[in-house]
Order: structure tokens, then sequence, then C-alpha cells
């Protein structure tokens, strides 16, 4: 059987190709709908509510603080599409962060275990990177190898992390004296009118879109996530696809705080404490399914973007931060609730 | 007297199928009555109504004579109709007991906040003694075979007092013996005015153990017909429409060289075995459940561990570890159980169809989108799979069109070597046909085929040669003048000569 | 086909050897617990003999059952399947409840004031209601009890900072200290030798037991963590025994912070902060496993104890407090890999 051959079949099949267009987009259009009217929704509603709220500024902000979280979304994304989660990235982040810091020049710290080295600053960006590379390569590993759930390693990687954490800064913040420009540029830097944090993000957001779109590896992720075995019978990978979206994962942790520790300008040991559970909260108000096999980059930059207007939205109305954790965490309920009750209804 | 159970003109429409229509099923007290039918005859609809899973839309059900209208599966097993599904409703974690008794925990004093497990553990040990299974009650329903999982879904429609018994496909994953437990469970229950219906379409069971038997194609019923009074040629007229010979499009192919070669692989089930099967060749495996055919496949195909011995591609030695080694080496197995090995039913017909060979379709790991719709429109055209458009997703499909997208995924692996375990499991006649059309086409090619399968027909309409399977070993090997069901037969039980 | 011959008794395979079933079954994963325990408990009085002291073993008892009384919630939480992720959240607002109603705090700017049973019930209640709202919002509205948890964490956060400020004015966020009988009794008195708060847990682990084990409500929940489908057609009322397994889960949430907050005089809207992971972690070592069906009372209790124990032997070791959480981390790896082990070893002997 060749398909190379076989002209007859192809009048036959004529109108099997055209939905390569049509039904496709037709498919995705729908697949982010929900999400995407909530947050016009949500837009409009600010809007209407205070005035300050459509404005550039205002919405660089909002770009600024979402890309912090955002750039971890993407991974977390792709991780979850495979039917597992990484509760670690609080973590990696905070010791990515630290340890690059530890290398800038010009950084400061009380800690005894922080070393005087000095490296330039990609040099010590990159061995940041290399440590959250290193931190999902573990988690991937136990996840692939043994069959204990990701939930349980990666929380316990977690906490291992974290201890790493303090036991590196031995429990104090890295500050500079001064920063290098290089490094400023990282977090606090300008390019094109926008802050280079969103430039990051929006980077991540072009590989990530362009890995779960067009790559053997992102389709591997989706076959993964919705049929494990069949995806091993037909000869994939599945292990070494594991390790490889849980390293990802961690380099993409290890970068936004190493951004944020820019633009912050400081590494703390406490940093990121929590944000594990913003970044799924992003992944999964977006639309994608903590099962596995169902969801896209796209829908995660959507309920990123949605948590984040959120958050901005309320910070302008001027809502005291108390009543903003209580309405984040209903919109949240209610989101996937709305998002999963269409679901249903759409079957039929 | 009026029958227990009296169907009349079910009619049952989903989107674009008429799965029942006017069909009509009369069941007697104390009646073993088969239901038989190939696959989307309609049998599991019928039944699913029956048993309260399904809401008809047309027709009358009539229970000892009252008209009834069955709401729910609770309100079914309320009325005395108790369902044993293929794949069992059994709790692994929970006692055999516990399972037995599900929901329905006999409670102490007549409190109702408390467990009576004295009481429970005891009716329990008289149902299981009823049923013929020598169990502790209190032992984990996981640490039981499937053979007795069934007996205890056997007991627990005994504690229910169910008047109907409906049984689908129950001998699927039961070896010999275990076969014969279960009927003489059912006579036991017959002989206590328990009817049973009985889904199947093994002819030989049904002849052994029915009363009547209704048969069911393309949602109409047939005929009913007494089991005794009816001939094998009545029997396929009724269930196929067609002529047996019709069935097999098979034509003698010259043998090519040797394909494959195994010797002595060994491991915890398999013993010995050794074979080796040529180009243009079908060769059938025949055993009985348990012999060892698919962990055999599983074995060569890299998809299971734990053997020793060697294989040989094309005359050079092969290890093949895992499946992807396997698809390199141009082996291809497709799976015994398609929705739960064979396919990604969330994903689309393309993406299935590619998946085994992705790179065929990508270069550098980048995925060409517009090649491979171009290689999934070719497959679906050639293997004519009904479907609106490649980008539907294969859990819509019907069971042998999504049989259909398993083996287009293969044949792009461009495998040399095609090991199928049960290739027409659950698929309609017509769609069988154009599978066996297919095999026979790539024999043709030069392609050789290794296929397992538990229906004899089929292994004696389609192969060159059979192996027969016993408890891991080649019990022994017949061409395909020797081929004959009761030859075949005493191999897989091992009958000495 | 072979025609089969005609017997009068039925096939006999031998009876499968089955261990009686009690209450308080003791299966090999507890053995391994109680072993880690001895074990442990010896290698950190090697060290620093203090460790077995009795104000040494009062905090490790405490420590666990205000841990313990909230992972018992959390034990019935994992046993139908699902999970709590709002548990450290009801933690806050059970104590910020029983302490701000009290009326009597330092500072305390809110005009109700209510005796200390009355308010600690009323927490109770309150949290136990939220916590069903959990359950209706998974039972009925289907949304995975992860997110909902999740939300609910936040909300309920945000309620208790909420709530704190209103019962305490002065600057927000400030704790609510106070000093009240009932309170310091439950977390820093004693019936006899043993602590109230032990004392508590142990009967609540009591009753608990005995639930699981000897009511249908219990075993509807293991049911359910098996397979909610088999479940439903055998007729159990799955929504109705979720939304009682969250409540009991807020409930019992609060409880462990009233006891916290006992033990401190204090109540801080931050407090127990990220405790459900540490929870989780203990019903896990305990032997539950995340997908349902399986868990025991015992387990949990005793790897309450077990991971009071290592956190307390650290810090008597004046092990930095960092430490502690490679330690947790390592033990809650080393804890599941070996179970991991230990099923499979199970599974293969059954097969055989």
């Amino acid at each position: 059987m060749n398909p190379n051959g076989a002209r007859k079949s192809e009048a036959a099949t004529e109108r099997l190709t055209a939905p390569l267009g049509l039904t496709y987009m037709l498919g995705k259009f729908t697949e982010h709908m929900v999400p995407a009217v909530f947050l016009i929704a949500l837009i409009i509603g600010l809007s209407l509510i205070s005035p300050n709220f459509l404005s550039v500024g205002n919405f660089l902000d909002i770009a600024r603080v979402a890309s912090i979280i955002g750039i971890m979304a993407v991974g977390m994304t792709i991780v979850i599409l495979t039917g597992g989660i990484d509760l670690s990235v609080g973590s990696t982040f905070a010791l990515a962060g630290a340890v690059t810091a530890s290398f800038i020049p010009g950084s400061f710290s009380d800690a005894p275990l922080v070393l005087g080295l000095d490296l330039p600053v990609p040099l010590a960006i990159l061995v940041g990177l290399i440590v959250g590379t290193m931190i999902g390569f573990v988690n991937g590993f136990i996840i692939a190898k043994s069959r204990v759930e990701p939930f349980i390693v990666t929380l316990a990687t977690m906490a291992f992390v974290r201890g790493l954490t303090y036991l590196f800064s031995g429990g104090f913040p890295t500050i500079f004296r001064p920063m290098p420009p290089e490094f400023e540029w990282v977090g606090q830097g300008n390019v094109l009118g926008l802050p280079t944090p969103t430039i990051f993000f929006a980077l991540v957001i072009a590989i990530g879109v362009w890995i779960t779109r067009r790559t053997t590896f992102g389709r591997s992720v989706y076959a993964i996530g919705g049929n494990e075995e069949a995806s091993r019978l037909s000869g994939i990978k599945v292990q070494w696809v594991k390790i490889q979206a849980y390293s990802l994962m961690g380099v993409l942790a290890a970068l936004s705080g190493i951004v944020l520790s820019s633009r912050v300008a400081a590494a703390q040991p406490t940093a990121g404490l929590t944000y594990e559970l913003d970044v799924i909260a992003g992944v999964v108000i977006g639309g994608t399914s903590l099962l596995g096999g169902r969801g896209s980059i796209v829908s995660t930059v959507l309920g990123v973007f949605i948590l984040g207007v959120i958050s901005n939205g309320f910070n302008i109305v001027g809502l005291p931060t108390y009543y903003q954790y209580v309405t984040k965490g209903l919109l949240l309920i209610f989101a996937v609730g709305l998002d999963a009750h269409l679901r249903k209804t759409q079957r039929h | 007297m009026p029958p227990l159970l009296e169907m009349q003109n079910i009619e049952k429409t989903f989107p674009g199928v008429k799965a029942l229509q006017g069909v009509t099923l009369t069941v007697g007290k104390g009646e073993v009555h088969a239901l038989l039918g190939e696959n989307g005859a309609g049998k599991s609809t019928l039944m699913k109504i029956l048993a309260g899973a399904q809401v008809k839309d047309g027709g009358v059900i009539r229970i000892d004579g009252k008209e009834v209208d069955i709401k729910g599966p609770l309100h079914a097993r309320d009325l005395g109709v108790a369902i044993i599904y293929q794949e069992l409703s059994i709790i692994s974690h929970l006692s055999v007991a516990e399972n037995i008794f599900l929901g329905r925990l006999p409670r102490l004093f007549g409190m109702p906040w408390l467990v009576d497990w004295k009481c429970c553990y005891q009716r329990s040990s008289e149902l299981l003694a009823q049923v013929g299974l020598d169990v502790d009650p209190r032992t984990p329903a996981s640490r039981l075979k499937v053979a007795d999982r069934q007996m205890v879904e056997i007991a627990k429609a005994v504690c229910e007092n169910a008047k109907i018994v409906v049984m689908d496909e129950p001998t699927t994953s039961l070896t010999q013996r275990e076969v014969e437990t279960l009927f003489k469970t059912a006579r036991l229950l017959q002989s206590r005015g328990v009817s049973i219906i009985y889904v199947s379409h093994r002819l030989a069971e049904v002849k052994e153990i029915c009363d009547r038997a209704t048969v069911l194609r393309d949602g109409m019923k047939i005929g009913t017909v007494e089991v005794a009074e009816t001939t094998s040629k009545d029997w396929v007229k009724m269930m196929v429409g067609r002529d047996l010979d019709q069935l097999f499009p098979k034509a003698p192919v010259k043998r090519g060289k040797e394909a494959l070669r195994v010797d002595n692989i060994n491991s915890r089930k398999l013993k010995n075995v050794s074979f080796c099967a040529y180009e243009g060749e079908i060769l059938g495996i025949a055993g009985l459940v348990g012999s060892g055919r698919s962990t055999l496949a599983r074995t060569l195909f890299g998809a299971q561990h734990g053997a020793s011995g060697t294989v040989e591609i094309g005359g050079i030695k092969a290890a093949i570890g895992t499946p992807h080694d396997a698809i390199e080496q141009g082996v291809a197995l497709v799976p015994e159980d398609r929705k739960i090995q064979g396919l990604v039913l969330s994903m689309t017909v393309r993406e299935n169809i590619t998946l085994a060979n992705l790179r065929g379709v990508s270069r550098a790991g980048q995925l060409n989108l517009r090649s491979e719709a171009k290689v999934a429109d070719y497959y679906v055209g050639a293997l004519r799979i009904v479907t609106p458009h490649t980008d539907q997703k294969a859990v819509n499909l019907s069971g042998g069109n999504q049989q259909k997208v398993v083996l287009a995924k293969w044949l792009y692996s461009d495998a040399k070597i095609l090991i199928i375990d049960e290739p027409t499991r659950g698929i309609d006649v017509g769609a069988k046909v154009e599978i066996y059309g297919l095999l026979q086409q790539l024999v043709e090619q030069g392609k050789t085929i290794i296929m397992i399968s538990s229906e004899l027909p089929e292994l004696i309409g389609m192969s060159d040669r059979i192996i027969v399977m016993h408890e891991g070993r080649v019990a022994g090997e017949l061409s395909r003048d020797q081929f004959s069901e009761e030859a075949i037969m005493s191999y897989a039980s091992a009958v000495t000569h | 086909m072979q025609t089969p011959s005609e017997r009068t008794s039925f096939p006999n395979p031998a009876p499968i050897k089955v261990q009686r079933i009690g209450i308080f079954a003791l299966a090999g994963h507890q053995f391994i617990i109680i072993a880690l325990i001895i074990v442990l408990g010896l290698a950190i009085f090697s060290v620093q003999p203090k460790f077995l002291s009795a104000y040494s073993i009062d905090n490790i008892l405490r420590m666990a059952s205000i841990y313990g009384i909230v992972a018992l919630g959390m034990t019935l939480v994992i046993i139908t399947g699902g999970i709590d992720l709002s548990a450290g959240s009801m933690m806050a607002l059970g104590a910020a409840l029983g302490a701000g109603l009290l009326g009597t705090a330092f500072g305390a700017a809110n005009p109700l004031s209510f005796p200390a049973p009355v308010a600690i019930l009323i927490a109770l209640a309150v949290a136990g209601s939220v916590g069903m709202l959990n359950g209706v919002a998974i039972a009925k509205l289907g949304i995975a009890p992860f997110v909902v948890t999740l939300g609910m964490m936040t909300t309920v956060r945000g309620l208790t900072f909420i709530f704190s400020d209103y019962s305490v004015g002065s600057v927000p966020g400030s704790a609510i200290t106070f000093m009240d009988g009932l309170f310091s009794w439950l977390g820093a008195g004693s019936v006899g030798l043993i602590p109230t708060a032990a004392a508590l847990f142990l009967l609540l682990a009591g009753v608990l037991a005995i639930i699981l084990r000897y009511t249908p409500l219990g075993r509807a929940m293991y049911a359910i963590g098996g397979d909610a489908e088999i479940a439903r057609l055998a007729g159990i009322n799955i929504p109705a025994v979720i939304i009682v397994v969250y409540g009991l889960m807020g409930t019992l949430a609060a409880l462990g912070g009233i006891v916290q907050a006992g033990r401190l005089s204090s109540v801080s809207p931050l407090m127990a902060m990220g405790y459900e992971l540490d929870i989780i972690t203990i019903v896990i070592v305990g032997g539950a496993s995340l997908t349902g069906g399986r868990g025991t009372i015992l387990g949990t209790v005793l790897a309450a104890v077990l991971i009071s124990m290592i956190d307390n032997g650290l810090t008597i070791m004046n092990v930095p407090s960092f430490y502690q959480y490679l330690v947790k981390g390592s033990v809650l790896l080393v804890a599941v890999i070996l179970d991991q082990w230990y099923q499979r070893q199970r599974a293969a002997v059954a097969m055989a």
C-alpha cells in the first residue's frame, strides 16, 4: 500500500482535505470560545467600572505580571497534557533565581555558601537554567521509571528543592550592589515599548505553540495523555517524552525565577511559594484537562490573562486583597464548572 | 401462564443509525434463551434497554404479564433483571462478600447505621456455595481470576432474587474448564426457575446450553428457533445472511522466503516456543484463552519483557526490547483491544493513522501537516473507512471502522510482519469481509501475517498454516489440508494423539 | 467441542487464606510505619537523649494530633478518590472564627461575643458548611476536586482575612490574641497524662474507624473510590456521601485549627498556609492511594506520629529548619516507593 501512488482515490477524497482549513479552525475556535468570551466579558466589565482600567500603561502592567506566571504555565501545559502535573515549579523558580543571582557580578548575600565567584551575566543565567533543567530531569526520570504518581513525586521534590534553596542561600536573600545593566535588562528592560518579561513570555508562547502543534514531540505528548498504553504500543518512546516534558518545565520555571529576581532586584529563598497553584489555575481555567490529552497553549494563555486581569482589575477598583482572594477562588470554580457543563451538553 | 419476559416491537434509534427495528423477544420462566447475532446486530442495545442502561424509543416490555416502564438500572434490578456485563462490575479492593452485597449490606439489629459483617459473610458463603465457588468471602476481589469474579456476579444476581439473568458474552476470557463450570451454574439457576438470556455469537456454546435462540441481524429480528432442531447451515444463514464460502476471500499465494524465525522463547508463561513464518503467508495461531498466544505476540513485539530465546527477521538476528525496536525492524502488532491498546480515542483519525510512523510525515522532528492529511486521506479511501472527514475524533467511529484505522496505522508503518490479535473481534459482518480482503491483499504483496484468533472458522478460512498453543507451548502444527475444527481443538486441549 | 462430563460436585479450588479483618487489621504497610517509628526514634535518641524526654514526647503528640485531626478528614476524602487543597485555609478559618467570636480578644472590635463552646461550635458549623459546598460543586456540578478545592483554598483564605480584620480592629492582617480556658485546655492542656489534643485525636480516630468499617456510609466511601460508576449502579447515593465527606473534612480541619489556636493562644490569618501538602503527605505515607478506594485510619494515625516525630526530632537536634524540607521530601518519596514495591510483591504472590 503506497500512499504516493493511487491517483484514483484522490477524487473520492477531495472533500476530506478541505477541512485542514475550515473544520480545524472551527474546532479550535469553539475550543477556546469559553475562556475567550470570559476574558472579553471581564475586560468590558472592568472598563465600565473604572476608567483607569482601559489604558495602555495598565495593560502593560497586566502583561508584565502575567508573564512571570505565564512562562511557567506554558511548561505546565505540556506536563499536564501528558497526564501529569508538577508541584515543584515554585521551588525550582526560587533555586534557579538564587543560583543565578549568586553568580551575577555585584551580588551580595549573608549566606556562607554563596560563592564569591562571578560569571558573565549570560553564563550566570545559563547556570540557573541548567539547574532548572536538572530538577525537571530528575522529576521526569522518577515519574517515567517508577509508577509513583506525578502529584506525589513532585510534592516530594517541591519540599526537597525548597530545602536546597534554603541550604544554598542560608535563608538569606541575595541582593545586588549594584545590579549590572545586562541583568537589569532581563527583568526591567524594554524592547519596542514592551517590558522584557513580556517579550520572553511571547517567545515562550511561540515556541510552545510550535512544539505542541508542529513537532513529533508535541504529537507524542497529546498521544500519551490521551492513551499512554496505546502510544507505547505504537512505538512512542513514552519514558523519554515524559522526561523531556518535565525537563522543559524545569527550564521554564528557572527562566521565570531568574526574570523575577532581576525584576525585584533580589533573589528570595521564599520566592515562588504557592506559585504552582497560580500556574495550575491558569492552565485549568484555560480549559486544559487535568486528565491529559486535551488542551492547548493558547487556552493556557487565555487562562493566565484571565487571572492577571482579575488581579489587576481588582487592584484598580480598590478592592482589598482579601476580597480578591475570595473572588479569584470563586471565579476559578465558576470558570471550570461552566466549561465542564458546556462540554457535557456539547457531547449531544 | 404468561411468559416471564416479553419485549415487543422494541425500537431504538441513535443519531444516524437505526439500532433496533421492531424487535420482539419472549423468554419463559426457567428458560435459557440465546440472543445471537454478529456484532452491530443490536444484541447489546436490546439488553441495555432491558437492564435500564438505555431508554427505548418505542415498543412494550412486560415482566410476568405486567407492562413495565424501566426507568433506570436500579429500577431494572428491583424488577428482577440482573445483567452481567462483559467488563465485570466488580470493585477490586473490596471483599467478595462486599461486592455481592454492594449497596445492600445487611444491617445490625435492623439499625440502618451499622453493618452486620457476620451475617454478610455467612450469607455470602451460602451464595458462593450455591454457584460453586469455593472462596473465603473475605477475600479481596482483586485476588480472584476473571472466571471467579464472574461467579461472584452471578452470586450477586442470585442474592438479588433476580428473575432474569442476562449474561453478555460471558465466555470471552474463560478457559474450557471455567466455561464448563459456568454452564453448570447456569443449569442450576435454571432449575430454580431463573431465566437466563445468553448473549453470544459462539454457536457451539449456544448449542450446548440454550433451549431456544433469537437471532438478530442489522437491528432486526431474523427468527426465533428451538436450538435442538436447527442445523449449522440454518444458523449461518440466519446470522450472516450469506453463504460461508463468500465470507473468506482466500486465494493461494506463492510462499516466499523465511521472514521470521523464532527459537526457544522461554518466559514465565511461554515454554520453548519455536516456529517460523514466510513471506506471503498467513500463519494462524490457535489456542484456548490463557494458552499464551497474546503473550507470545506481545513478547515478539517487545511489549512484554522477561523472555529469553532468539528471533531472526529475514535471516538476521533481531534484538527487540521495546515496541519502538519492533517497529524499526518492520514488525507490527495490531492489539487485541483496540480501544485500550490500539487507538488514542481522543485524537483524530488522521493523528491515529500516522502515530506509528511520525517520521514518515515529519522532517527533523517537525510535522508536515499537509502530507499527513494526504496520507490519512489515502488510507481512508483505500480501506473504505467510514468517517465524515479525517479530523473526526476516533471515539466517534464504529467498531469496524476503528479497527480499520488501527490497521491503517500499521500499514503506514510499512511493517513487513504483521501480528494481528483477534482481527475481527466486535466487528459486523460487512466490515469483516473487507478486512479479510485486506489481509489477502497484504500477503499478495509479500508481507507476512501472523493471525491470532479464537474464531475457528476465521482461522480455517484464512490461514495457510495453523500452529496451536496449549499452556505456553506449541502443541501442534497443521497445514491447510489438515484443517478442521476437531483437529485444532484436540491440539488446543492437549488430547494426546 | 468436548462434551462436559456429568459431575455431581463442583470443582474445588483450594480456599485462599485471608487474615481476619477487624477494625484495626494490621496490614504489612502499617508494620513498616511502626518499624520506622521505632528505628527513627531510637536513632534520634542516640544522637540527642532529650528527644525522649517528657517535654519532647508531649510536643510530638500535640503536633501529631493537630495535623492528625485534619488528616483524618483528608483520609476520608482521599478514600473517595478526591482531594482537598483547602484544608489549610479551613484550619485558619476555623481558628479565626473560634477565637474572633469569643469577643474577648485583645483589641476586639466586633460586637459579637459568645462563650467558648458556642464560638467553637459556630466555627465548626461554618467550616463544615463550606466543606459541604465543596462537596456540592464536586458531586453535583461535576468539577474536579483539585480545581474546586484549589479555588476554595483562596476564597476561604480571603474570608479568613476579612473576618479576622472584622473581629480585631488595629492593623489589617494582625493576629487575634486571646486567652480562654477551653481553648487552652484543648491546645495546651492534658487529660491525666496525655495531652487533651491527643485524647481528642484518638477519640475521633476511633469514631471514624468505626464509621469506615462498620457503617454503610463508610463502606460507600470505599466503593465510590474504587469505582464510582459501579457504586452508582449499585444504588449508592454518591452525591450524599461526597457532600458528607467534604463537610466532615471542613469540620475536622476547623477543629485542628482551633486546637492549634488554643496551643498558641493566638490566631494569625496566615496560619496553616501550606499545611494541606503536609497533611496529604501524612495520608499517603499512611497507605492511602490518590486514586481512591484504599486507606486506613490506623495508617493515618501512625503516619501522623511518624511525621511529627521527624519534625520534632530535627528541631531538637538543632538541625536548621530548611533541612526539614529536604527530609520531608525524602520521607514521602521513600514511603511511596516502598509501598509500590510492597504492592508489586503482593500482586506477584497472588498471581502465582
